[in-house]
């Protein structure tokens, strides 16, 4: 910052942009502990840190795609559900 | 709709290195083409992936153009729809795009690296090349990879978490707990193979033919990864207008075949008077089937209201598919659901446009079986 005004946008996103890089920097050293390289750029690995997580979706949708899934299994399988079917 | 469709003309696979790459296509993929010419009005010559393959289409365009393409059979030949625009609702401006660009050159099937380390030959070549390290991601893919086709919502919540889909989120979540290791997955596991591959494969090192055989799996490894990246990154840009677009490629087993269930979900941007239960989801599942062929569902979920409507190629598939109906509506009732449609059609499944934004909810491709919003 050059004076007393408020950060002009370039620097916030030049901060908000190093913020990012350092962050994608430590899942980056955390991925090559576990013996791998993520293999992408860091804007990229920061993006996806985003992606939530699977209990996000409700359950209700879990149950619908397994019964579906589930109908399809039995059709290739050519095998009846039975009661005790996990699905 | 500037949608076209191009059937690509299955002689040109007896050239090296067509049939693998044929084989790692998927329904849902996208890819970029350019045209390298029309030699006679319904013909092109493009150039996808490195391959110069012939193409059948009522499209006129320009020597040089670039098309972008969207997987929407396999069978009898592979089909190809050309994708209205490229990245919409992303300035070309945006670095992401060039990312983007370069996933979608390289992206291949999930399968193709599993298929080579579960054939028990190429294994044992492969793995004495990547050294003992390599054993243990390869045993741990191998048990992924053996998982059977999700039939509890258990089981379908744990392929989801192996998808690779959260490597990077649950690598953060890692870090800020200080819980250390984040759960193998398969993008973690096929990275760890390439990483090996790759230092394998430094020059000098192996003898020629091993040379080739560390480049056909790198190829794979590199390919499987584009493909899951491309599926993560689809899903930021969703996120950025406050929808869900997850997309996730579920390797199984059946039997001895080793099979691929494609699974897109789709919440719409919730409104503020759309909260919780009324938020609407959709949900389209597809496998290509031993059995049943090319099959897929489309499904509807608001609230405890169902819709699902099951597309088949093969009018047998439908026809088993609607003898099975009945017991799947007594199972969706049992749990809970009303159901509102429910039924078997022949035919493609109409898919979403896997792009960076999905299709606005009035297009044919939204609404052309599932007709009521529920």
């Amino acid at each position: 910052m050059t004076g007393p005004e408020a950060p002009s946008r370039d620097a916030g996103a030049t901060r908000g942009d190093a913020q990012a890089g350092s962050k994608a920097a430590r899942m980056e050293a955390l991925a090559r502990r576990e013996g791998f390289a993520l293999d992408q750029d860091a804007m990229v690995t920061d993006l996806l840190s985003n992606a939530g997580e699977a209990s996000d979706l409700p359950d209700s949708l879990y149950i619908l795609l397994s019964e579906v899934c589930s109908c399809l299994y039995h059709l290739e399988a050519d095998a009846p559900r039975t009661d005790d079917d996990p699905g | 709709m500037n949608e076209i469709q191009l059937a690509m003309r299955l002689p040109d696979a007896a050239r090296p290195g067509l049939t693998p790459w044929l084989n790692t296509l998927r329904v849902g993929q996208t890819l970029q083409a350019r045209v390298l010419e029309q030699p006679a009005q319904g013909q092109l010559l493009l150039r996808i992936a490195g391959h110069d393959i012939a193409a059948a289409t009522a499209l006129s365009v320009n020597r040089g153009s670039v098309l972008n393409l969207q997987v929407t059979a396999l069978q009898p030949y592979p089909q190809m729809q050309v994708l209205e625009s490229f990245a919409r609702g992303v300035e070309r401006s945006d670095p992401l795009h060039a990312q983007f660009t370069a996933l979608l050159a390289r992206q291949g099937s999930v399968l193709a690296p599993l298929l080579l380390l579960l054939d028990t030959a190429k294994r044992v070549k492969i793995l004495s090349l990547l050294g003992r390290d390599a054993a243990v991601a390869s045993q741990r893919l191998e048990q992924l990879a053996s998982a059977a086709i999700p039939r509890d919502p258990g089981a379908l919540r744990e392929a989801f978490e192996n998808s690779g889909f959260f490597l990077e989120s649950s690598l953060l979540r890692a870090l800020g707990s200080g819980a250390g290791s984040p759960r193998d997955d398969l993008k973690s596991l096929l990275l760890r193979l390439l990483l090996l591959a790759r230092q394998a494969s430094q020059p000098g090192t192996v003898a020629p033919a091993d040379a080739a055989t560390l480049d056909t799996l790198r190829l794979a490894l590199e390919g499987a990864v584009a493909g899951v990246t491309l599926n993560q990154l689809r899903a930021q840009a969703a996120a950025q207008q406050a929808g869900i677009y997850w997309a996730f490629d579920l390797p199984f087993r059946l039997g001895e075949a080793l099979l691929n269930l494609g699974v897109v979900i789709r919440r719409e941007p919730q409104g503020a008077r759309e909260a919780g239960d009324d938020a609407e989801w959709k949900v389209w599942l597809r496998a290509l089937l031993p059995r049943l062929g090319e099959v897929g569902a489309e499904i509807f979920l608001r609230g405890s209201r169902v819709s699902v409507v099951f597309h088949a190629a093969e009018a047998a598939s439908v026809t088993a598919i609607d003898g099975a109906l009945g017991a799947l509506r007594q199972a969706l009732e049992h749990a809970a659901f009303e159901v509102v449609v429910l039924r078997a059609v022949q035919g493609a499944l109409p898919y979403p446009d896997a792009l960076w934004a999905w299709p606005a909810a009035d297009s044919p491709a939204a609404a052309r079986h599932v007709d009521e919003r529920i």
